[in-house]
């Protein structure tokens, strides 16, 4: 399914949300890999990551051979909790550790083997980017990042951790000033637009019930028709309460489209069927880089959050263990960090990414300030206008502004059923 | 030719006949024109009916995709909710019939409407068709193999497991509590009841509780394992492991399928229910707006004809008028120079006949008219001429016998040979005078005179010489008369005189006068005459006769007296 527009967004190297499974039925090769010539570290994860550059810079750094194997989220998924054979590391996001974890697929990940631990940020650490900003709610990433004594992950620090943060940034929707007047960030920018009733027939929702259930949740407690105990777990009555508001919001016509894809989402922006709908943010360069405007709102509210995970395969053992800590090392040294800063993300070591950035690029996509030139893409493309400021200001302020961060949530499967009577209404 | 330039074009141009045609030809072209405009308005008014089937036809293409994508969507549940196996082939039906419906719509031009609607949504519905069947096969064959580990793979490690925890039954000691193994069997009757229910026909399934299910089971065994055989507990350990590790892999796929088939799949079917209604509101608007254009062009083509036919009525009025004006002038001039023809006009014809027409035909007729006029004309002038000499003539001859007529008339009153009046004359004057000098009262007065001796000179000289003496002495009273006295032989060699307006004295003085004029003429060479008179004068109550007695009263009293003398007799 969707094997074009799959390999599509690879080129374009953008981030995708979960995708169904039709790949797993070809996915599931037991990988097996003739071993003549020292490994070769496979690394399983999505197209936002595993781009050609840069597995083709970690293979020159680090004189190993690496093979990405990217797919859908949810068909990466399966296959890490399933398969461990078949891959060393697993690049997704932190909501898929708790399950993971569970399947006990993959392994603890040792911080004194890692070079560059200490230098990772507080964010990851402690959930906080400084000390003022609230946490999120939901899956923190410190809170299921150190595994504990007794096994489980928890937020004390240990010396084991079950993932690697790497990349992460902070989600929200994105909108077309042009129909929708321009709101003051933090200010006027609200979830609530996406129930808004001058919007209706004109909003887009992010087709993931994961992820969809909290920009329904963020966008209803914002207009007051609900309220949680926790945003971050919610019980099933909630959830079942929240389904009944936005049932009720889908059937008088407030969504136009359940985008499954990033080019579907700005493609549905760019066909003027939509004004505003949950994006990510490749989807709003998308639909600049189509000539319409679009902003990617600062809710005041607070952005949904996510953190990129690296996972150590269960299996992965001796050598294939130590190129994995040397790929996982490589991915903190700056290189990387510098390559996704291009597309928007952060990386949990930015003081090493800085030394790969021009300055005025650093400025831009870290500190928030305008830029002074076109700032290009990590394959050179222009992205960027001179003299554009990223919404949201720079990366602390934005992180200072974390409503959720994504989580699969007990009631995830409740979720689900009542997913396509949401999508169906 | 330059002589031309004042005629109108119209006749300058054209002949009297071509010129009616062209009013006839001019209605006829209206009428050809009229027809093809009308033909040609029907025309596209058909291209357009014809675009409105299209796009109605297209529309109802498009209402049938949807109706297949409803369906599908809930065959889909069907099969992989409700485990209906059917459903499954209708979905494929419905699928093929979708498609199917969507190449006619891209492909065939007899529905042209959709994709010229919105190509880009027709390709969008056709890769959500595409994406909603994979995911749907997807789904079902994840369902498959979940059913199958089911069966083949959870089922016998359950056993397995149920039979290893009966084992240990009865050999619960103390720090096992009582029931542990029935509790376990009900865990394992849970397991496999959540196992059931992750394909979905049993119902739905919470994550969270498989997990806390498994977790319990390993809690417990890791409790009951010390009481098992070293040999049994690790074969226990291998299979709860696997049972473990298999109910989760088993949860992922349930996930994945129900991930499908409540996320994905569904997505895609709301999408194409959007793209499809979008599509065929798109072709409902054009439809629509192809309804309108017809209605206007309709209304259009009524004012275009309307608008021809009075423009063309119009024309063909104004050049017929103009036409007709040309041949009614030509007409009237030529009335006009008919009827100056008829008034005897000589005048050259003055009409310009550009062409041999009727028109030419009646000039030339008026040319002959013309011809004939001035021939008339000679014809009446000779006439006259004659009619004038033979008045005057006739004129002359009357005069000439007036002439006649008054000498007879003189010649009766007139003595022959002294040219005096006559006997006849005098009595006819006198009367005349006598009765005037009664109404007047003028005076009136007569002499008798009479030669004396005249018998003496004709018997001497002879009645020649006697007559010459009478014309000479008539000469001479002739001469010495005045106005209106009248002189006249009486008869023989007497001569009367008359005097109107003299009275007696008067009459006596001209007769003494005469008499001595007389005597002393030599009126004959041989011997003197001499003449007595008698005067007299008309007194009250006189008649003819009786003053005539006493003038020859008087002559005779002269006579007596001797001769050569006046008497009067008052």
């Amino acid at each position: 399914m969707n094997e074009t527009t799959e390999r599509s967004s690879a080129v374009a190297g953008r981030r995708r949300v979960l995708k169904g499974l039709a790949l797993a039925a070809v996915g599931f090769p037991a990988i097996i890999r003739a071993r003549d010539a020292g490994p070769t570290l496979r690394v399983l994860g999505t197209h936002v990551t595993l781009h050609e550059a840069i597995r083709k810079r970690a293979e020159a750094d680090l004189g190993i051979r690496i093979q990405f194997q990217p797919g859908g989220s949810a068909e990466v998924l399966l296959r890490a909790a399933t398969d461990p054979e078949s891959f060393d590391l697993y690049e997704q996001w932190s909501d898929s550790i708790r399950v993971l974890w569970r399947a006990q697929t993959i392994q603890p990940i040792d911080t004194c083997k890692l070079a560059l631990w200490d230098e990772v940020s507080s964010l990851s650490k402690t959930g906080r980017i400084s000390p003022t900003a609230l946490p999120g709610a939901g899956d923190v990433p410190n809170t299921i990042l150190y595994v504990q004594p007794d096994g489980r992950l928890g937020a004390t620090p240990q010396a084991r951790i079950s993932f690697l943060p790497y990349a992460h940034n902070v989600d929200s929707f994105g909108y077309n000033p042009a129909r929708i007047g321009e709101g003051e960030p933090y200010v006027d920018e609200s979830w609530g637009w996406l129930l808004a009733p001058e919007h209706a027939g004109r909003v887009a929702l992010v087709n993931s019930p994961s992820i969809g259930v909290f920009d329904l949740a963020l966008a209803a407690r914002a207009r007051g028709l609900i309220d949680f105990d926790d945003l971050g777990a919610m019980r099933s009555d909630e959830v079942e309460a929240l389904f009944e508001i936005a049932i009720a919001y889908k059937r008088a016509g407030q969504f136009r489209a359940f985008w499954s894809s990033v080019p579907h989402s700005a493609e549905l922006m760019l066909a003027g069927d939509t004004d505003l709908g949950s994006m990510f943010s490749p989807g709003v360069t998308q639909v600049r880089a189509g000539g319409m405007p679009c902003l990617y709102a600062a809710p005041r509210e607070g952005y949904r959050a996510w953190h990129g995970v690296m996972c150590l395969s269960a299996a992965a053992r001796d050598e294939r263990a130590d190129a994995a800590y040397r790929f996982m090392d490589w991915w903190l040294s700056g290189w990387p960090g510098a390559y996704i800063a291009r597309q928007g993300y952060y990386i949990s070591t930015p003081e090493r990414a800085r030394a790969f950035l021009d300055d005025d690029e650093w400025r831009y996509w870290y500190q928030g300030e305008p830029a002074e030139r076109a700032l290009p893409a990590p394959d050179g493309t222009p992205v960027v206008d001179a003299g554009a400021t990223r919404r949201g200001g720079s990366y602390r302020e934005r992180f200072e502004h974390i409503a959720v961060w994504n989580t699969i949530m007990p009631t995830y499967d409740l979720t689900v059923r009542r997913w396509s009577e949401l999508v169906l209404a | 030719m330059s002589s031309r330039r004042h005629l109108p074009w119209l006749v300058r141009r054209f002949a009297l006949r071509k010129r009616l045609s062209l009013v006839v030809w001019q209605a006829v072209l209206l009428v050809v024109l009229l027809g093809l405009v009308a033909l040609l308005l029907a025309n596209v008014t058909r291209l357009r009916v014809n675009e409105l089937i299209r796009a109605s036809d297209a529309a109802r293409l498009m209402r049938e995709v949807r109706i297949e994508v409803d369906g599908m969507q809930f065959d889909v549940y069907r099969a992989v909710i409700a485990g209906h196996d059917s459903a499954g082939v209708k979905i494929d039906q419905r699928f093929a019939r979708a498609r199917d419906l969507l190449a006619t719509c891209r492909d065939d031009d007899a529905y042209s409407g959709c994709s010229g609607s919105a190509p880009d949504r027709l390709e969008r519905l056709e890769r959500h068709l595409q994406a909603f069947h994979a995911g749907y096969r997807e789904a079902q064959a994840q369902q498959h193999r979940l059913t199958n580990s089911l069966h083949d793979d959870l089922h016998p490690l359950v056993n397995r497991l149920r039979m290893a925890f009966r084992g240990l039954d009865g050999k619960a000691g103390a720090d096992v509590p009582p029931g542990i193994v029935q509790v376990n069997e009900v865990r394992l009757d849970l397991i496999e009841q959540q196992a059931q229910k992750l394909t979905a026909v049993a119902g739905p399934f919470h994550g969270t509780e498989i997990d806390d299910q498994i977790d319990a089971l390993i809690a417990d065994f890791d409790r009951l394992a010390d009481r098992m055989e070293p040999g049994a507990r690790a074969q226990a350990e291998a299979v709860l492991g696997e049972l473990s590790r298999l109910m989760r892999e088993m949860m992922q796929r349930a996930r994945g399928y129900l991930f499908l088939v409540n996320v994905v799949v569904a997505a895609d079917a709301f999408e194409m229910r959007v793209l499809a209604g979008l599509v065929e509101s798109d072709l409902r608007a054009r439809r629509d707006a192809v309804e309108q254009a017809i209605q206007t062009g309709t209304g259009r083509f009524v004012l275009i004809m309307l608008l021809l036919v009075l423009v063309g009525a119009t024309l063909i009025y104004q050049s017929g008028n103009a036409i007709t004006a040309s041949v009614i002038g030509q007409i009237r001039r030529i009335t006009r120079v008919f009827s100056e023809l008829a008034g005897g006009s000589l005048d050259p014809v003055q009409f310009d006949s550009p062409h041999r027409d009727e028109i030419d035909d009646l000039v030339r007729a008026a040319q002959r008219f013309r011809d004939e006029n001035i021939e008339i004309r000679d014809l009446l002038d000779r006439h006259e001429a004659l009619n004038r000499q033979l008045e005057l003539r006739v004129a002359e001859r009357t005069r000439m016998l007036e002439d006649s007529n008054r000498e007879l008339g003189r010649l009766a009153r007139t003595d022959r040979l002294t040219g005096l009046l006559n006997r006849r004359a005098l009595d006819e004057i006198l009367r005349e005078a006598i009765e005037h000098s009664e109404r007047s009262g003028d005076a009136l007065g007569i002499m008798f005179m009479d030669l004396d001796h005249f018998k003496d000179v004709n018997d001497t000289y002879g009645h020649e010489t006697g007559d010459r003496v009478l014309v000479a002495v008539a000469e001479c009273i002739r001469s010495q008369l005045v106005d209106g006295e009248l002189a006249g032989r009486w008869g023989g060699e007497e001569f009367v005189v008359i005097g109107p307006g003299k009275d007696g004295e008067a009459m006596l003085a001209l007769a003494e006068r005469l008499r001595v004029r007389i005597q002393g003429s030599d009126l004959n060479g041989a011997a003197a005459i001499t003449i007595s008179i008698g005067v007299s004068a008309r007194g009250p109550g006189d008649t003819l006769q009786s003053l005539v007695e006493r003038a020859d009263r008087a002559l005779y009293r002269a006579k007596h007296l001797g001769r050569n003398r006046c008497e009067s007799e008052a």
